[in-house]
């Protein structure tokens, strides 16, 4: 077998899009009814439902914070998502990092002492995954977020971005992952440009990392137009059935 | 906030709106899987492509997997309407290719239409669209990924290649990325259909673009003009196979229709089933032992876990059963004993080994090979091989290779195997030229054309079950041990020029060179005179070998009026005459260098500008490129200007004509006087710095190394060669080449400044220090010792050497050789690709280095020129506005290429012009081993005077006579060793121990041992004697050092008449050894012939009592009257002569050296001609005989401007 030419000299990657260019981007809100707020994207591919439960009393009284509220995120892959089906458990080590980073975003977003002693809670679910997972696990909570009305100071864009063969590529697929590229997740906060969320599991150079970061923080900005842009349409639409 | 969205409103405006929008507020749960495509159309916010529309798709296949479950794969397609036709034709406004960003070359209107080939063609017939002829092919998309997803990577890169090189003017056009040639695959339909309706509507995609201007020629052997116009309708557009085409567009051309005819017959993968059922008639058993290579993800991740280790599979040239990896700096090498661990890799591939258990391990044999024959017949038999192999030597790890990841089958030269005509049926076996690479199994109609031809042959493929890969007959390139034929398959062998068409320059190329006829010769242009400093009133002369015709460097030197002194060194401006990639330009990139043969050459550039504008011949405005340095009188460099420069030298000096100035005559041969005059002090104050410049970088560590040289002396006519000499150093080349020293690492430097990420530099890295283990044995030997710590510590101990041997010169010249062996390559490198301490290059203890002096026959010289200019431009525009900026600043702001600023594609440069020196080296080294053989063959035939060609037997002819040499030992292997004759340049193996395992010894070496003198009766006798074996002998190997041999008492009397036995009975060769050879050759149809010795006698080591007798070989020598005669007596003492250089080694302080050689050399000279006279003919004159004026053909002088085994950069003298 030979290897897959993850860019060609034409410039095309293996799905034709060109290095700096994200994959098509589907997303809506309010999908669920039973939530408080819920989302569902797709980056391609790639598709991530999101409900969002709360804030509402904690659970375990042992966890409540007397001044803000807690974040519970769980996070689930279903087994059909890639090609092979997998079953992973609720314990899987790397569902429950990547949790853990969707939950550490949003701390620093939500405004949390606007909702003492309470508890907002994040379902996740994997339905489809090709490639970026964290990347649409933290827009799709972003979105449910924001549809559950929790406050929030800004919205957060998360894009990973690498190096494959020579050039930084963002919003990279399932195969352009599995070849062993130098892979880094941002969470971009748009309006004050600040980075929430720095993820890198892989060896790179540092001189590269400058301008993978900067790509990166590209592909956030034009991610955030595609969010607001769902939330827009869902205000008006909400809009609309108010007037009528 | 009605505002808000009001303005995010208009923001849309114009967006289509998501199709599926509908649907997916429906979701999520029911997303439609099984879709087999899915278009959707959105509209994409980049800055780079605004417009870019794309739609995008879904590919689904279905695969097994290693489990033998099925599994869907989903892949996305994006479609896009910005893919450009790559078309200088484009009506768009701007073009389409302007409108992204690419890099391709464009297709143009040289003709009347464009190509596409389609999947079975570009298989099949690669080669054919590799030729040069083919141009404006678009290669679709679709065919390259087939071609990847069915592993012909080959094929692939093949096809890249082409696309690639800007002269085929060929492109890649991404048909299944464009939205409007993207092609679904219908139900039922199969992928050779749809892959033929995606190439259709690409054809006719670019017709209607290009606006009907350009008809399309599909390249089809699957489909017709009828198929095409079952889908479409086909205006515009032709259906043609390879034949057809052939015939309509290039009826005349021998070349492509031979090459057509050849692959047309050609074994394919869909051939290989019939195959293999008919050769597994020929074999006797089906299991070849191969197994199936393991799948590539296990691979690399046996790799990442050091499971498995990855490396280029190397194959010994002496032992075709074993072969080597160098894995990583844990294990070091690895070894793989015998075909079935090499598992079907060849020479070359990048395999990934597994090691076996340690109990397995073998220790690779050292024995010398007997011949190239038995070298193959040993892959077929490899248990007798590997019982012999394991030995209680140092044993190593030993693997064997689970997968290969890149094959690196090239064309190989092949002659059919011997008798294989007689047989019927389509399949032969050939036996590939080079020892190393496995037979090919081939098909061929009609055999008997093939027999006893070289051919060039392709490998194709290698399935498991078949004992040798399948390849294919590409072209016949004449009877085998023919000089022609020989020499191009040394072209062929190392890529120089695979093509017959590419040997000349393209009509093209020379359409843009200057115009220098009788008529109109070529002046300078007077505005680019004013443009350039003028140096034309400077004495500058050339000092080159005798007949040179492209002189690249001249000389100027003055002493100033403050005692200072200008030295200048001028190089031919060649970067002016060619720009950057003009297709001149280009052509000379791919050539890399002008290569020397032993009688002929090929150049870089053509010849008007090598020997003729470019050259900077005397009498004679030339533009150069300088670099002049102010020095004080002790040779510091105070100053230095580099720049354009017009000048017009005084005199093209030869290098006897400059040493015979510089040792002090008024005039000298050639020359007439006033030139003399003028000339002389320049020299000798030339001779007086050059000194001091070298002793200075001697004391830092620069090495003076060694290497067997020799040049060929041709008949007038007929083409023989007379004689073999070895090349003669004089202090002129030392002086010359120490200039040229100084220029390259000087303009090292300043480019380095220019260009931090991008300077062309030359570096050699410090050896590694396990490849002395050899020299510092050897010279233990010799109780040396040898200190490698660094390059300083082991320029002293060499010296230490060559002082302590008492004149030795042989040992000296070996150590010195195996010294300059154990070093690593120097190579071209771009600054930027590794850090700052590995720039320094190790042979000539400099920090900066480059090529700068020979842009003639070097294209790095060339790309040095061009960044030099840049750098100097670059200043002088600073210079205008402000005088301190940073000239690295000013260089990016002028308009300059990409290419020198782009440090990755400098790099890929530097790494394309490593192998082309690389190959043109061997291709130097083959053909001069070569001529030795022709030379060996001429010697040993001569006297037995009409024997035919071919008659000789296989080895060892008793008619044939022994042609004697003096040689000396070299090194030392498990059943004989091998010798070095000096005189000759040859090393050859001297076998000790027969194949049956028998050792022999001559019985002459046994006598010379015992016996003192001899009368004459005995002498007649003893003529025979070395002919003489005396087998049943004992051998004791003690590797690296020495041999000995023990004779029983019982052999020994066999053989000897006298009662006491007159027979040594222990004989000890230890390396270093002297010995008396006798050359022979090996003859053979597949091979070349190669040169074998048998020993005639030992001579006994100068220490141990001389008081017997000269070795009585020495006499049966003379008694033959052979040319070598008085060679043996004199060599010492003609080396020392000749060779100031060796002879003042035994000094230490350096300067005091240089002027000593001189002496010696003025000395010799007058010995030289004092000899002369006494010894008239009979005796000649060691100087005349070997002097390098006395070329007798023209093309002879070739050789003398090229060195010849030098690896490292010391010894690369500029001349």
């Amino acid at each position: 077998m030979s290897r897959v030419e993850l860019l060609t000299p034409e410039g095309l990657r293996v799905d034709g899009r060109r290095p700096a260019e994200l994959r098509k981007i589907t997303s809506t809100t309010s999908v669920l009814s039973q939530a408080d707020g819920s989302a569902y994207i797709e980056h391609g591919n790639t598709k991530v439902l999101a409900a969002v439960y709360g804030p509402c009393e904690v659970r375990h009284r042992a966890l409540a914070v007397h001044d803000r509220a807690i974040i519970n995120v769980e996070l689930n892959v279903a087994p059909f998502s890639t090609s092979e089906r997998r079953r992973r458990t609720k314990t899987d080590k790397r569902l429950l990092e990547m949790s853990s980073f969707v939950k550490q975003t949003f701390e620093a977003v939500v405004m949390m002492n606007l909702y003492p002693r309470s508890q907002i809670d994040v379902y996740l679910q994997v339905i489809q995954h090709d490639g970026a997972m964290l990347q649409a696990c933290i827009n799709a909570t972003t979105l449910a977020l924001i549809d559950a009305g929790i406050a929030m100071s800004d919205y957060v864009c998360a894009c990973t971005a690498g190096w494959i063969e020579r050039e930084p590529a963002i919003d990279l697929n399932y195969i352009e992952e599995s070849s062993d590229t130098s892979e880094v997740t941002i969470a971009l906060l748009p309006k004050s440009g600040k980075v929430t969320l720095v993820q890198m599991e892989s060896r790179l150079h540092v001189d590269k990392l400058e301008e993978l970061l900067s790509l990166a923080r590209d592909g956030c900005q034009q991610l955030y137009g595609e969010l607001d842009r769902t939330i827009r349409d869902r205000a008006e639409d909400l809009a609309k059935k108010i007037v009528v | 906030m009605s505002a808000l969205l009001g303005a995010e409103a208009q923001g849309k405006k114009g967006l289509p709106l998501d199709a599926d929008f509908a649907a997916v507020s429906r979701l999520p749960l029911d997303a439609d899987f099984a879709a087999v495509s899915r278009p959707s159309l959105f509209m994409h916010h980049l800055n780079i492509s605004p417009t870019a529309i794309m739609h995008k798709t879904e590919n689904v296949h279905f695969r097994k997997t290693n489990k033998n479950t099925v599994i869907k794969r989903v892949r996305e397609v994006y479609l896009r309407t910005d893919i450009p036709c790559l078309s200088s034709q484009c009506p768009m406004n701007p073009p389409c290719h302007e409108r992204v960003k690419v890099e391709s070359s464009l297709l143009t209107s040289e003709t009347p239409y464009y190509l596409i080939p389609d999947y079975s063609v570009s298989l099949r017939y690669v080669e054919l669209l590799e030729q040069e002829e083919l141009t404006n092919i678009i290669f679709s998309e679709t065919i390259l990924q087939r071609l990847q997803s069915e592993d012909k990577s080959r094929t692939y890169k093949s096809l890249r290649q082409v696309a690639k090189d800007p002269r085929r003017r060929s492109v890649v056009f991404c048909n299944e990325h464009c939205e409007d040639t993207h092609v679904e695959r219908e139900p039922n339909e199969s992928i050779e259909h749809r892959d033929w309706r995606a190439l259709l509507k690409s054809a006719l995609w670019y017709y209607s673009h290009l606006q009907r201007q350009v008809p399309i020629i599909l390249l089809s052997e699957q489909f017709s003009q009828a198929d095409a116009a079952e889908y479409f309708e086909i205006e515009g557009i032709t259906v043609l196979s390879a034949k057809q085409y052939l015939n309509q567009y290039w009826p005349n051309n021998s070349v492509l229709h031979e090459l057509f005819d050849s692959l047309k017959e050609a074994i394919l993968e869909e051939d290989v089933k019939n195959q293999t059922q008919e050769s597994g008639a020929l074999r006797k058993s089906s299991s070849t032992g191969y197994q199936e290579y393991k799948p590539l993800s296990e691979l690399e991740a046996g790799v990442k876990s050091e499971r498995f280790f990855q490396g280029v599979l190397k194959v010994r040239a002496n032992h075709r059963d074993q072969a080597f990896i160098r894995g990583n700096a844990n294990i070091g090498e690895i070894v793989i004993m015998g075909s079935e661990y090499r598992n079907r890799a060849v020479h070359g591939d990048v395999v990934v080994v597994e090691l076996l258990n340690k109990a397995s391990w073998v220790a690779p044999s050292t024995h010398i090979s007997y011949d190239p024959e038995e070298v193959h017949a040993a892959a077929d038999d490899n248990d007798e091989e590997r019982s012999t192999g394991r030995r209680h030597r140092e044993i190593k790890p030993t693997g064997r290779v689970v997968g290969v990841l890149t094959r690196n089958w090239q064309p190989y030269v092949a002659t059919l195997q011997e008798g294989s005509e007689k047989d019927s049926g389509s399949f032969h076996l050939v036996l590939p030229l080079s020892p190393i690479i496995p037979k090919i199994r081939i098909r061929h109609h009609d055999p008997k054309v093939l027999a006893n031809q070289r051919i060039v042959v392709r490998i194709d493929s290698w399935p498991t079950n078949s004992q040798y890969p399948n390849g294919h007959y590409v072209r016949s390139i004449g009877p085998v041990h023919e000089l022609d034929t020989e020499i191009s398959a040394i072209l062929i062998e190392h890529g120089i020029s695979v093509s017959q068409t590419t040997q000349g320059f393209s009509e093209g190329s020379l359409k843009e060179m200057p115009v220098n006829t009788d008529e109109n010769p070529w002046k300078p242009d007077s505005k680019e005179l004013s443009r350039r400093r003028d140096l034309r009133k400077h004495t500058v002369f050339s000092i080159d070998p005798p007949n040179c015709q492209d002189i690249d460097d001249a000389i100027s030197i003055r002493e100033l009026e403050n005692g200072k002194i200008e030295f200048g060194v001028h190089i031919a401006d060649v970067s002016f005459f060619v720009k950057e990639n003009s297709l001149t330009d280009l052509e000379a990139r791919s050539r890399g260098t002008t290569v020397y043969l032993s009688d002929r050459r090929f150049d870089m550039l053509p010849k008007v500008l090598s020997e003729q504008i470019c050259s900077l011949r005397h009498h004679v405005d030339r533009y150069a490129m300088s670099v002049m340095w102010t020095l004080d009188s002790e040779a510091n460099v105070l100053d230095s200007w580099f720049g354009r420069t017009v000048i017009r030298s005084a005199c093209e000096m030869e290098y006897e004509q400059a040493q015979g100035l510089l040792n002090g005559k008024d005039v000298v041969p050639n020359l007439d006087a006033k030139t003399c005059k003028q000339l002389k002090p320049s020299v000798v104050l030339l001779a007086k710095t050059m000194r001091k410049v070298r002793a200075r970088r001697m004391a830092n560590g620069g090495l003076e190394l060694e290497s067997s040289e020799v040049k060929f002396k041709f008949k007038e006519e007929g083409g023989g060669i007379t004689d073999i000499l070895p090349k003669q150093p004089l202090e002129v080349h030392q002086i010359i080449e120490e200039a040229m020293v100084m220029a390259n690492s000087h303009v090292a430097k300043r480019i380095y400044t220019g260009f931090r990420d991008s300077s062309m530099l030359r570096h050699h890295p410090p050896p590694i220090e396990s490849h002395f283990k050899m020299l510092i044995r050897a010279a233990e030997s010799r109780g040396f010792t040898i200190d490698t710590s660094s390059n300083l510590s082991l320029a002293n101990s060499l010296r230490e050497c060559a002082a302590k041997s008492q004149g030795d010169i042989e040992f000296v010249r070996l150590i010195k050789t195996m010294a300059t062996m154990a070093m690593s390559e120097a190579s071209y490198m771009s600054s930027g690709s590794c850090p700052v301490n590995e720039y320094a290059h190790y042979g000539l203890a400099l920090d900066f280095y480059t090529h700068f002096t020979s842009p003639i026959r070097r294209y790095a010289d060339l790309v040095v020129h061009r960044q030099l200019t840049a750098c100097v431009e670059g200043e002088l525009l600073s210079n205008k506005t402000t005088a301190l900026s940073a000239p690295s600043s000013t260089v990016s702001s002028l308009a300059h290429s990409e290419l020198l600023k782009n440090g990755f594609k400098m790099e890929q440069l530097a790494e394309h012009l490593n192998y082309k020196n690389r190959e043109s080296k061997f291709a130097q080294k083959d053909s001069t081993e070569l001529f030795q053989t022709l030379f060996i063959l001429q010697r040993t035939r001569r006297q037995s005077e009409g024997t035919g060609l071919g008659s000789a037997g296989k080895d060892g002819d008793e008619e044939e006579v022994p042609y004697v040499e003096a040689g000396i030992i070299s090194e030392i292997r498990e059943n004989g060793f091998f010798v070095f004759v000096p005189r000759l340049g040859i090393k050859g193996p001297v076998y000790l121990k027969e194949k049956s395992g028998d050792v022999v010894v001559p019985l002459s070496v046994l006598k010379s041992l015992t016996k003192g003198t001899k009368d004459k009766g005995e002498l007649q006798q003893q003529s025979k004697e070395h002919l003489v074996n005396v087998s049943g002998c004992e051998m004791d190997t003690d590797l690296m050092t020495k041999i000995s041999i023990s004779v029983p008492a019982t052999v020994a009397r066999e053989y000897t008449s006298d009662k006491d036995g007159g027979l040594a009975r222990n004989v000890q060769f230890r390396l270093f050894d002297k010995v008396q050879v006798a050359l022979r050759l090996k003859k053979s149809l597949a091979h070349r012939h190669s040169i074998y010795m048998t020993l005639i006698g030992l001579e006994p080591p100068k220490s141990t009592a001389d008081g017997l007798t000269l070795p009585s070989t020495n006499r049966l020598f003379k008694q033959k009257g052979s040319v070598g005669q008085q060679l043996k007596q004199d060599e010492v003492k003609r080396i020392a002569q000749q060779d100031p250089g060796l002879a003042k080694l035994s000094e230490r302080e350096l300067i005091q050296q240089i002027r000593q050689g001189q002496e010696e050399a003025t000395t010799s000279l007058k010995y030289t001609k004092s000899n002369k006279k006494k010894a008239g003919k009979k005796q000649p004159d060691p100087e005349e005989m070997y002097s390098q004026t006395r070329a007798e053909s023209s093309l002879y002088r070739l050789m003398d401007a090229f060195d010849r085994f030098r690896i490292i950069e010391s010894s690369e003298t500029e001349v």
